[in-house]
């Protein structure tokens, strides 16, 4: 079932930029959590850069290696890219991800930064919040936030992910 | 007591026996060999069955006389872990041997009049089992051939030797005793540096090999020598296609000398150790060869190019095999399997009997399937599939033939007019 | 999945080997950070047993069990209870009582930690066994290689020297041939017997037949301490008809790359300034390593199943 679609999308992205704008100015790196936070990250910096009319710094974590369950089962643990462009002692950092969910995923990268430098601070933005959370975590800028069971699945499809069109999809278990 | 065993397959080729039949036992003798039709005529006059009276129905069962072994290892006198004589006389009678023969073999040396008459003390109490002594103390010395014959050893083996001289005139030494004189042909030297065949698996799984030329050396030179010394040999056990080419150009010669395989030789090559994870069950001398090498030794077997099917029994401890492939003792078990195992690999029946039963004449139990003779056969159910598994009668696991599915199976082993094994779980026996 | 263990690259296909180089690019950035160090193996214990003298292998295992966070405990047979008699099967029974998570082990014997893996629920990643595999070595080469030219299909890549007896060399063969390299090797008859043929290489004697149109050379240690009997002549010939020296090289093509697995016998078959020279890879090889064995670890390890899968 679609909940969100592209306009419901667009709206609301424009205006996460200007919230993002207004707390952090413009001096952060943009950090997409691989996959999904990637694709996301990249669609804000095309919007972040026509806004600010300058390039924005992005990079891309991948938290695998991080996880805390890869010893329970899953099939094959494939590696992503950790690509930052710059150091990130000192820097601005705004965290990027699609769906907030056990905020499990969200430790562990900010396990990752840390092992990777000194940030001086970090923010956390997700497109959906879809509660459940299992740590102590929350996200400074959210695009929606959606009830779901424990259970249920939310696909973020974004175009910069290879689909036709940007929307939301939630499938009930 | 009588008994009548109806409705089996006699199989004597020394009789030329090979037919439906019946066999009746009477006092622990046959008594009678009987067709289809006497048996019905007999089980009617007989009437009904009393205990002294039993008429058992064996179809589609083989009955032949028992089989015999001529070369098995026993723990005795210093390492008994491996095996001892109750372990090993109960492992014969189970794979339907009635007589074998132990060996020296691996630091178990027959080689003095000590360590002879220490074993031939031990045997009294095993009459089915007979000794055969070193003939020669560590390749070197001339073993005291005539006063271990009188000791009552019913032949020699010669394991690898190097000095040639000796082992010529061992040879010549032996031939007036007249008694079989067994080798292994082998040229220790090629042998010693590998651990298993040389060829595509060593190659393979890094493993040193050892030539398929350690047994072409032994065997031209051993053949030189029968030639030279006119002293009738029996080779244990040949490994290879090239060795039953020999053994056949030898033969055809007119040279004294016969020859061997081991039943497991017919089923396993090379393979089994890439294919079992370096299972030091594989590991055994002469080593297993390749397909080709096993296809000629079955080959070899069925135009009676090679004489007898042994079953190169060794138990080892877990101690001996629980280890790195080459730091492990090489040997496998052999008595429970090796007529399943030749049935399987040969298929041909008579050639079977024969070859499992070739060595009588040296180890003992010379049956045949007449009136008069003592009652002592083997059942064998040819239509009985199986894989061998622990346990065993042996004390030793080491089995490699548990890789495969073997055909045919001894059921039951009746020795002079007694049941002296049967397979359990069966209920076609009482 | 992944195997659990990984024993030689004779049992690895060609997709297991590219995951395995994959994994491998991605450890190599981690190694490149100034915090070397990720969570991955955090409260696994990995042992390294090394029945047999190593430096450089066992410290490159150490180093990627470290750098996974894993407890990371090693052994030589010296200090062990192989010396008193006791059999392997004994002292496996003895570590497995101390539930490890993975052994690595090195041993003389071919096939030992085949044995081991087969009995026991840990992994095993075999250190080289005896003159069979040295996987770990076998793949850090395939990645140095693949660094340098890309696919290895259709390459060219010539092993010289004791091929028969060097582990390196035979898993070597395995990563190549299951990548579609063409593999040539060369050395002495007793090195390189006719039956090497039967892996699926060409089998040639003389090192500069093989030397002109080769995209690699691998030369191999002449290891004296481990030829049997009469396997060779004198190192002087050897180095003679099978060394490489900057003269030789001349004959090969001008972007030849150049490979040995270590500890090089300088002098012997390889010159220093081969060695040491432009088209030498060795020291590569070596930083390699370490990003091959944390993957080795990474991905047979992760492959140990337990319960299902958990939301993250």
């Amino acid at each position: 079932m679609v909940i969100l679609s592209a306009e419901a999308l667009e709206d609301r992205l424009n205006g996460l930029v200007k919230e993002v704008y207004a707390q952090l100015n413009d001096d952060f790196i943009l950090v997409g959590i691989a996959s999904g936070g990637v694709f996301l990250a990249q669609k804000l910096k095309g919007l972040l850069e026509s806004k600010l009319r300058r390039m924005v710094e992005m990079g891309s974590i991948d938290i695998t290696l991080y996880r805390d369950d890869l010893y329970t089962g899953l099939e094959h643990p494939v590696l992503g890219v950790t690509d930052l462009p710059c150091s990130i002692d000192g820097k601005k950092i705004l965290l990027v991800d699609d769906v907030l969910f056990t905020g499990r995923t969200i430790r562990s990268a900010l396990q990752e930064l840390n092992d990777l430098g000194r940030p001086r601070l970090i923010r956390l933005l997700v497109l959906v919040d879809r509660g459940n959370r299992e740590l102590p975590i929350h996200a400074d800028f959210v695009g929606f936030h959606v009830e779901t069971q424990y259970k249920d699945r939310i696909d973020v499809q974004l175009k910069e992910g290879g689909f036709e069109q940007d929307m939301v999809l939630l499938q009930n278990a | 007591m009588e008994w009548l065993f109806d409705d089996v397959h006699l199989l004597c080729p020394a009789d030329g026996i090979d037919k439906k039949g019946a066999v009746w036992i009477r006092e622990g003798k046959i008594y009678a060999i009987l067709s289809k039709q006497e048996s019905s005529e007999l089980q009617a006059s007989w009437g009904k069955e009393s205990v002294q009276r039993q008429v058992l129905s064996f179809e589609g069962h083989i009955l032949t006389p028992m089989f015999s072994d001529i070369l098995a290892y026993v723990g005795l006198p210093s390492a008994l872990h491996r095996e001892d004589l109750d372990t090993l006389s109960a492992a014969a009678r189970a794979g339907g041997f009635g007589h074998i023969a132990i060996g020296p073999h691996d630091g178990q040396a027959y080689d003095s009049l000590n360590s002879v008459g220490y074993m031939i003390s031990k045997l009294v109490d095993y009459p089915n089992i007979r000794l055969i002594a070193s003939l020669t103390r560590d390749g070197s010395i001339l073993c005291e051939l005539g006063r271990f014959i009188e000791s009552g050893v019913c032949g020699f083996f010669q394991g690898p030797i190097r000095d040639t001289t000796v082992f010529r005139r061992a040879l010549q030494y032996a031939r007036p005793y007249g008694m079989p004189v067994i080798v292994r042909p082998v040229d220790a030297d090629l042998e010693d540096v590998g651990t298993m065949h040389e060829g595509l698996v060593s190659n393979r799984i890094g493993l040193r090999g050892i030539s398929t030329a350690s047994e072409e050396v032994g065997l031209s030179r051993l053949i030189a020598l029968v030639r030279d010394s006119g002293c009738p040999v029996h080779c244990s056990q040949i490994s290879s296609a090239q060795g039953v080419r020999q053994l056949a150009r030898a033969k055809e010669e007119g040279l004294p000398i016969t020859g061997g395989v081991a039943a497991r030789s017919l089923l396993l090559d090379e393979h089994y150790i890439e294919e079992n994870s370096y299972n030091s069950f594989g590991h055994l001398r002469p080593p297993l060869r390749t397909k080709e090498d096993r296809e000629a030794l079955v080959e070899g077997v069925l135009d009676g190019t090679i004489d007898s099917v042994f079953a190169d029994h060794q138990s080892c401890s877990s101690v001996e095999k629980e280890c790195e492939f080459a730091l492990s003792v090489p040997g496998a078990l052999g008595l429970e399997t090796a007529v399943s195992a030749t049935f399987t690999a040969i298929k041909d029946p008579t050639r079977w009997v024969q070859s499992l039963q070739y060595t009588s004449s040296i180890v003992g139990g010379e049956q045949r399937l007449r009136k008069g003779e003592t009652a002592s056969f083997v059942l064998f159910n040819p239509k009985i599939t199986w894989r061998p598994k622990p346990p065993y009668q042996s004390r030793g696991r080491n089995e490699p033939l548990e890789s495969q599915i073997l055909q045919g199976r001894v059921v039951g082993s009746f020795q002079d007019g007694n049941w002296t094994y049967t397979l359990s779980n069966d209920s076609v026996i009482i | 999945m992944f195997p659990k263990d990984i024993l030689g690259l004779r049992l690895l296909n060609a997709s297991q080997i590219t995951t395995v180089l994959d994994t491998a690019e991605h450890f190599r950035s981690i190694n490149q950070r100034r915090i070397k160090k990720v969570p991955t193996l955090r409260g696994r214990t990995v042992m390294i047993a090394f029945f047999e003298n190593s430096t450089r292998t066992k410290t490159s295992f150490e180093l990627a069990a470290k750098r996974l966070s894993a407890d990371v405990l090693s052994f030589s047979a010296c200090s062990s209870a192989t010396k008193k008699g006791e059999t392997l099967m004994d002292t496996a029974r003895n570590l497995d009582a101390m539930q490890p998570d993975a052994i690595i082990m090195r041993h003389p014997q071919s096939g030992a930690p085949h044995m081991l893996a087969q009995a026991f629920p840990w992994s095993m990643i075999n250190a080289g066994d005896g003159i069979n595999e040295h996987p770990s070595q076998g793949l850090l080469d395939l990645l140095t290689m693949r660094d340098h030219l890309g696919d290895l299909k259709g390459k060219k890549v010539a092993i010289v020297g004791d091929v028969y007896h060097t582990r390196v060399a035979r898993s070597n063969i395995y990563g190549l041939r299951a990548l579609g390299a063409h593999v040539i090797v060369a050395g002495p008859g007793t090195m390189c017997p006719q039956q090497l043929s039967l892996m699926g290489v060409e089998l040639r004697h003389h090192i500069d037949e093989v030397l002109v149109d080769a995209d690699v050379v691998m030369m191999l240690r002449i290891q004296r301490e481990r030829l049997g009997r009469a396997m060779m002549s004198t190192s002087q010939e050897y180095s003679q008809f099978y060394g490489l020296d900057g003269k030789r090289l001349q004959k090969a093509r001008s972007d030849v790359l150049v490979m040995h697995p270590g500890p090089i016998n300088r002098g012997v078959e390889l010159m220093p300034e081969v060695a040491d020279g432009a088209n030498s890879l060795i020291l590569e090889q070596v930083s390699n390593g370490i990003a091959v064995r944390m993957a080795l670890l990474y991905l047979t390890l992760g492959s140990q199943g337990g319960e299902s899968g958990v939301a993250i």
